[in-house]
């Protein structure tokens, strides 16, 4: 096969985290050093070849990506200082770049030059959504004027619902558009690699799952025992705040709150409210945690992007906001200062929204489906107990 | 040897270091005419090399060479040869460097042969440096057979109380002179030839291929002493945990050459170090299997063709790929590897791991006081445009083998000369 080496693709590469990739002289002490690599075809040293060569097609295609946790064990063992970690950091975020639908959003998140237009298009949801309410509700006042803030008046929950679900629908939908690219590439080029009997789908479903609620793969990275702690605190903290807003926008589509008047403020001990405090706090704790691990590095397992600097700004940001707005309510601050508060926190959730397919979040699906693309092709770790 | 009376002056070149490069450039000033003093701060010459089972690529042992060269020496007598000696501090210029050399104490006169019954009064032992510290000797020892000076040494500093007294009243008594101290000797020099060698990389630095841990992973310098019929089980091949012979070896390439944590440069000697004592072990242990893990064979020019003549043997296999972690189980050793031509991870058993440790120059860890040189990042010597009557030959230099350090060495002498002949 004559190799074509993608020359833009390298330099991009070398920008976004994978700068040492180069110093690589294929010596495969980081496939060996790597406590999740399997036995056939291990990684990251192929990947590093791969990545020389700028073999894009072949990288997008790669589970093994994914079912790195970057502990960064390879980058400080790694005898000409090649940052295999870090590589493998940089090549994810190609691959999400790579099966972006629409192609233009996968590269707005990844260079602050973007920046801008991201602040456009969120003001002019934000604007739209506004003047929607304005026209829809006659009565509503204007923006910064009451003694109160009152959410219902700033804008009707139906009003809310029907922006940000339609919003989720369509990333949803560009998400599956991406996963179902994804999925097609792996199974083309990435099968056959086990050396474990397969496992069949719905084994394999549950047992990816499994590893993902427990982070029982991420717990064998030795490096990055610390760094576990911190996801954890951020990926529940997620699900919390996640399944909170289900609950709570199925009740509102469901005219329930309109039905029992009395229904919200919802009390401090009602398990809805405490999922949603509980998670907002963890969200925040884990979002200090990860940013302190990331600016120290202790162990120098690896090298912070703009793409994780951003995504890990953007989770703080919904964090940070939505405890800020919960503050405006109990405390009835006047709406000159209830509204901006509201309002940046309605931008945050929106852009973790809307960057669901595009940014770093986006691991959250490609791992899951590599795990199980992984699995379906007996691709376990050796010592692996099986499911 | 104990003389402080070396010729100096104009016409005098100081040679620094007694190994193969050192004892060439001595020979080469001296046999045109110019007077050497040679300074070996081991009690004996010939450095690393005499410590070899034999050289590539011709697989002759080093003593007869050496041999060769110990006469022109002794017939020559322009060489002044000081062992267990080191420069102290260097001052002057090209043409004129004042030196001073500190000479340790032999405590063995050589004014009359060591006697059986001096010999029998000794039990104390000390680690064997000739060995590589693999065996022990006596504290008071012939370095090993073909030692020149063909001296004993004395490890006073061994010794109890009563071996002291006991070696007092025995007989010849003029042969040992136990109130012997250090001495100092300076000598004005024309040019200086440093040609301080090397020394092997510690392994002990490389954690995950567990040589402190496991008496079964050597080193490719112990290799050679286990090889030669001088060594420590006179050229048997066995594990050093349980005297076994072994029946699959391993060799482990670039062992902290090439790697940024340790020796960032190739080592250059490893590679052919190891298809060497391959060939060892295909003819001491004909059934044992032989693998050799490696990222890139580097045999350069003529040397490709002794690789090749392995690469055809059923029972030496080539993989390629850096050992990352060397484990013990039972009482083998695991070594795991990723295959890269196959892309397979692989944990292979093995009775006997041998570890191609890399070239660490001397310069670097005891620099000479006063000396003027450039080194590199590693501490090789880095030789100026100008020429200031200092020249760097062999292992001083950058790692290299037994027969550039040769030529490096004459090349230096001519220099050196040049200077003396101004």
């Amino acid at each position: 096969m004559l190799v074509k080496p993608d020359i833009a693709y390298i330099e991009d590469l070398a920008q976004s985290g994978g700068s040492d990739l180069k110093k690589c002289y294929q010596c495969a002490t980081c496939s060996v050093i790597c406590p999740l690599s399997p036995e056939l075809k291990p990684y990251p040293r192929k990947e590093m070849i791969w990545a020389s060569w700028g073999l894009k097609g072949r990288l997008a295609a790669d589970p093994d990506l994914w079912l790195c946790h970057q502990c960064g064990d390879c980058s400080v063992q790694c005898p000409r200082g090649a940052r295999p970690g870090d590589v493998m950091a940089a090549l994810r975020g190609k691959t999400i770049e790579h099966f972006a639908f629409p192609a233009f959003m996968g590269k707005l998140t990844r260079h602050p030059r973007y920046l801008p237009i991201l602040a456009a298009i969120s003001a002019f949801f934000i604007g739209v959504m506004l003047l929607v309410q304005q026209l829809w509700e006659q009565d509503a006042p204007l923006l910064f004027l009451g003694s109160h803030f009152e959410y219902e008046q700033f804008l009707a929950h139906k009003v809310l619902i029907l922006f940000f679900f339609s919003a989720s629908f369509l990333m949803v939908v560009f998400a599956a558009i991406s996963a179902s690219r994804f999925w097609k590439a792996m199974d083309k080029l990435s099968s056959g690699w086990s050396t474990a009997p397969v496992e069949d789908l719905r084994s394999s479903v549950i047992g990816a799952a499994m590893d993902l609620i427990k982070h029982s793969r991420f717990h064998r990275c030795d490096s990055g025992k610390q760094r576990r702690s911190g996801h954890l605190l951020v990926f529940y903290g997620f699900v919390g705040l996640f399944v909170t807003t289900s609950i709570a926008t199925v009740l509102t589509f469901l005219e329930y709150p309109l039905n029992n008047p009395d229904l919200y403020p919802l009390g401090w001990f009602h398990p809805v409210k405490i999922l949603g405090n509980a998670g907002g706090i963890a969200l925040l704790a884990g979002c200090f945690y990860v940013w302190n691990y990331r600016r120290n590095s202790p162990d120098h397992t690896g090298e912070s992007s703009y793409s994780d600097w951003f995504f890990l700004a953007l989770l703080f940001m919904v964090g940070a906001t939505g405890i800020f707005t919960e503050v405006v309510r109990l405390t009835a601050v006047p709406s000159i200062l209830g509204t901006p508060v509201y309002v940046v926190h309605l931008l945050a959730v929106f852009w973790l929204l809307i960057f669901l397919p595009y940014t770093k979040f986006a691991h959250i699906f490609y791992r899951f489906l590599a795990m199980i693309h992984a699995r379906l092709n007996g691709r376990r770790l050796p010592d692996a107990p099986a499911q | 040897m104990t003389e402080n009376t070396a010729r100096s002056g104009k016409d005098t070149i100081l040679v620094i270091g007694g190994g193969i490069a050192g004892i060439t450039a001595a020979l080469e000033a001296a046999e045109v005419g110019c007077n050497v003093i040679l300074v070996e701060k081991e009690a004996y010459l010939g450095g690393r090399v005499v410590r070899m089972n034999q050289y590539f690529p011709k697989l002759c042992p080093p003593t007869c060479g050496l041999e060769i060269n110990y006469q022109r020496i002794r017939k020559n007598p322009r060489i002044k040869v000081l062992t267990l000696s080191e420069v102290s501090k260097v001052a002057g210029q090209k043409g004129n460097f004042n030196v001073t050399i500190r000479i340790h104490p032999r405590y063995v006169t050589g004014n009359a042969p060591i006697s059986r019954a001096q010999l029998d009064a000794i039990s104390s032992e000390i680690p064997n440096d000739f060995n590589s510290g693999m065996d022990r000797t006596r504290a008071l020892y012939m370095p090993h057979d073909q030692a020149f000076p063909h001296l004993h040494v004395l490890a006073r500093y061994a010794l109890t109380s009563e071996e002291i007294s006991r070696l007092e009243e025995t007989e010849p008594r003029e042969a040992i002179d136990l109130s012997a101290g250090a001495e100092t000797l300076d000598v004005n020099v024309a040019a200086i030839i440093v040609a301080t060698g090397w020394q092997p990389y510690d392994a002990n630095n490389l954690d995950l291929l567990g040589y402190s841990s496991n008496a079964d992973v050597i080193t490719n310098i112990e290799m050679e002493r286990l090889a030669a019929r001088t060594g420590p089980t006179g050229g048997k091949i066995i594990r050093p945990s349980d005297g076994r012979e072994p029946a699959r070896v391993a060799f482990v390439q670039c062992a902290g050459s090439r790697d940024a944590n340790n020796l960032p440069y190739c080592s250059a000697v490893c590679c052919m170090a190891s298809l060497k004592q391959a060939r060892y072990l295909r003819n001491k242990l004909p059934d044992a299997s032989i693998s050799i893990f490696y990222i890139d064979i580097r045999t350069i020019g003529r040397h490709e063709e002794f690789y090749y003549q392995l690469l055809a043997d059923d029972h030496v296999s080539f993989v390629k790929g850096k050992v990352a972690r060397i484990t013990p189980e039972a009482s083998n050793l695991v070594l795991d590897v990723e295959d890269t031509l196959g892309g397979k991870l692989l944990q292979e058993s093995f009775d006997l791991v041998v570890l191609a440790t890399g070239v660490v120059p001397n310069q670097a860890r005891h620099p000479l006081p006063g000396l003027d040189i450039t080194t590199d990042e590693y501490g090789f010597i880095v030789e100026g445009v100008v020429r200031n009557g200092i020249y760097a030959a062999g292992c001083a230099c950058r790692p290299t083998d037994v027969s550039r350090s040769v030529k490096d060495a004459t090349a230096a002498a001519l220099r050196a000369i040049q200077d003396v002949r101004r």
